[in-house]
This record gives C-alpha cells, structure tokens and sequence, in this order.
C-alpha cells in the first residue's frame, strides 16, 4: 500500500509542477511581451530612447531566466529566440522603425507561441 | 512539461485498452500494463539521451509518469478483482474436460493450430491427454493433463489414482469469492463454519482457502493474523 500511495502522491506532485511551470511561463513571457510590444511601439514614435530600453529589459530577463528556460524548453527554441532578441536590438540600435516594429511583433509571436505550448490545453496536448 | 504528463497518462490508457482489445495472445507473458510500461520506458528514455538539445526533463516526467501510473493500477487491480478483471481480462478455458471449447478459441483468434504448437511446445503430443487448457490473462498456456498422462502417474506407480477435480478458490487474500462459492453449492453459513473450525475468525483474516472437487480443504491464514 506504501508504493501505492507514493506513486500517487509522485502523480500530484508532477501534476503539481506541470501546473507551477505553465504559470510561470505564462507570468514571464507575458512579462516580456509587453517589454517588447513597447519598444516596437515607442520606435513607431520615434522614441529611440525608451525603445532601447524597453528592448534591451526584455532581453536582460529573458537571459536571466536562462537556468529555467534551459530545464523546461527545448534549447532549439531558446536559440532561436536569442536569435529573434538580437535581430530584435540591431534594429534598435540602427533606428529603423518598420524593421524594429516587426521584429518586436517576431519576438512576441514566438514568445507567445512557446507559452501556448506548455500550457495544459486541448490543442497542445493533441 | 505539463503537456508531456497529460500525453503520457492519455497514450498510457491508450496501450492498455488496445493491448486488451487485441488479445491475450499479443501479450507473451507479460500484464497488458507491464507490456505498455516495457514499450513505452525505453523510447521515452532514449530521447533526451539521443538529442541533447532537449531537455532531461521531458525523458523523465514523462517515465516517471508511467512508472506511478503502473504501481498504482497494479495496486488497484491486486484489490479489487473486477477492476483487475476490466484491465487484465479473465483467463480463457480453451479445453474443458478434453473438450475444445470452440467459442473460446475463436473469441480469443487461436486457430487449432496455434493451440498444437503451444501443446508441442509443452511436450504434449496428443491432445486428448489434455484435461484442461487454460488461456491465461498474461498470454500463456497453461495446461492440466488428465491424472494418467501427468509426470510420475499413479498409474505408473502401481497406485490407484483418485480424480479429485480442479480446485477452486473461495477465499482469496480475504475476499470470498461468491461466484465459486455458488459453483460448489456452498453458502457463507458452510464457510463460516469451515474457517473457524480452522482457527481463523473470519474471511478477512484468510489469505486463501480453496476446495476441491472431493470437497478437500487448501487454507492458509494470512500473515500476522490471529
């Protein structure tokens, strides 16, 4: 019986950590998506300062959360993902607004498609 | 992370229902939930090992997952025999008294055939020596001969040999098993007497008790019990 009750209590515990995770997932990509939403809009207005801001703090978290983005997703995705952040800065930082507009609404889509993923739903189970 | 647990726990009822519905005789030997474990623990393992870019944690959620899965319907299947008879299915009498239950093989798709190759493979040649063949729920064949074709006959012996009938269980690890009581037109009043004559107070405290066609008595208490 005491097998029993580990194993069911090793489910709850996953299932308890699954939970946990999709909402801190949740919680930092939503954090870092309006970061980046922004910065593509403040560099529509042509407000380079606060745009560079707003890039450069979304990038800054999303590489603090290295340890734990490494644990829980796929390290494909978090490359490529870097990779959006830099594209995301070089426009920036060249004051391009069309290219800085669209790689913040990339950064955000690709952020918000990696969350989708790993949240407990009907369609990202089947 | 999330996702790997609900798809782990959706194929894993998956296996077991199609693993049941396909038959005893795909199993060889194994439960129907010790197969699906079997298949599923050395790909999800392989994985992470094999890609490095995926993280360790979706081998391991997703094993772990399987293995609690497996002790706990293995727990709840040793308590309850209805839900073990649900998962793991009945065994099958293919012979019953020397004769093929024809329903049976083709209930369970064995040719008669494929019951001589299981037969041979138990060094039984002739059919009719077989009293009793029984589809087991993990696959096997097992099989009873009559008593003069059995290893070491009585008859070999120079002994009268007595045909006593299958032994059927009452009482297993503390649950009466009503229908085989029925079967062998006895009641609970009988039982009652039975077991305490044999020290035991009552059905809980018996690990089995099985009684045979004579009407001999097999009974063991269970560990602990006064």
């Amino acid at each position: 019986m005491k097998k029993e009750v580990f194993a069911a209590a090793l489910l709850a515990v996953i299932f308890a950590l699954s939970v946990a995770n999709a909402y801190c997932l949740d919680k930092l990509t939503g954090e870092i998506i309006e970061l980046v939403d922004e910065s593509g809009r403040m560099a529509t207005c042509g407000e380079w300062e606060k745009s560079q801001e707003a890039a450069e703090n979304a990038s800054r978290i999303w590489k603090e959360q290295d340890p734990y983005t490494h644990i829980v997703l796929r390290h494909s995705d978090i490359e490529s993902m870097n990779d959006d952040f830099y594209e995301l800065l070089e426009h920036v930082y060249s004051h391009d607004a069309g290219a800085t507009s669209s790689s913040a609404a990339l950064v955000s889509e690709h952020l918000s498609s990696i969350n989708q993923i790993e949240q407990i739903r009907i369609g990202s189970v089947f | 992370m999330g996702v790997s647990f609900v798809r782990t726990i959706i194929v894993f009822l998956l296996l077991v229902v199609s693993l049941r519905i396909m038959g005893k005789r795909q199993l060889g030997e194994l439960e129907p939930i010790e197969l699906v474990v079997a298949i599923l623990i050395s790909n999800l393992a392989a994985q992470p090992l094999q890609d490095v870019g995926t993280p360790l944690i979706y081998g391991i959620v997703p094993v772990l997952t399987l293995l609690s899965c497996q002790v706990l319907i293995s727990g709840v299947t040793v308590k309850y025999s209805r839900i073990r008879r649900m998962i793991c299915g009945s065994p099958s009498i293919l012979i019953d008294n020397g004769k093929i239950i024809q329903s049976e093989m083709r209930r369970n798709r064995i040719s008669i055939d494929e019951l001589y190759v299981e037969l041979r493979s138990k060094e039984i040649t002739d059919i009719a020596t077989v009293k009793h063949a029984i589809l087991e729920t993990n696959g096997t064949l097992s099989v009873i001969l009559y008593p003069d074709f059995s290893p070491l006959t009585p008859r070999e012996m120079g002994i009268t040999s007595e045909d006593t009938g299958s032994p059927v269980c009452i009482i297993n690890d503390g649950r009466v098993m009503s229908d085989n009581l029925r079967l062998l037109g006895r009641d609970q009043k009988w039982l009652k007497k039975e077991i305490s004559k044999r020290g035991a107070s009552a059905p809980e405290d018996v690990y089995i008790m099985s009684v045979d066609g004579k009407g001999n008595i097999y009974f063991a208490v269970k560990d602990g019990s006064k």
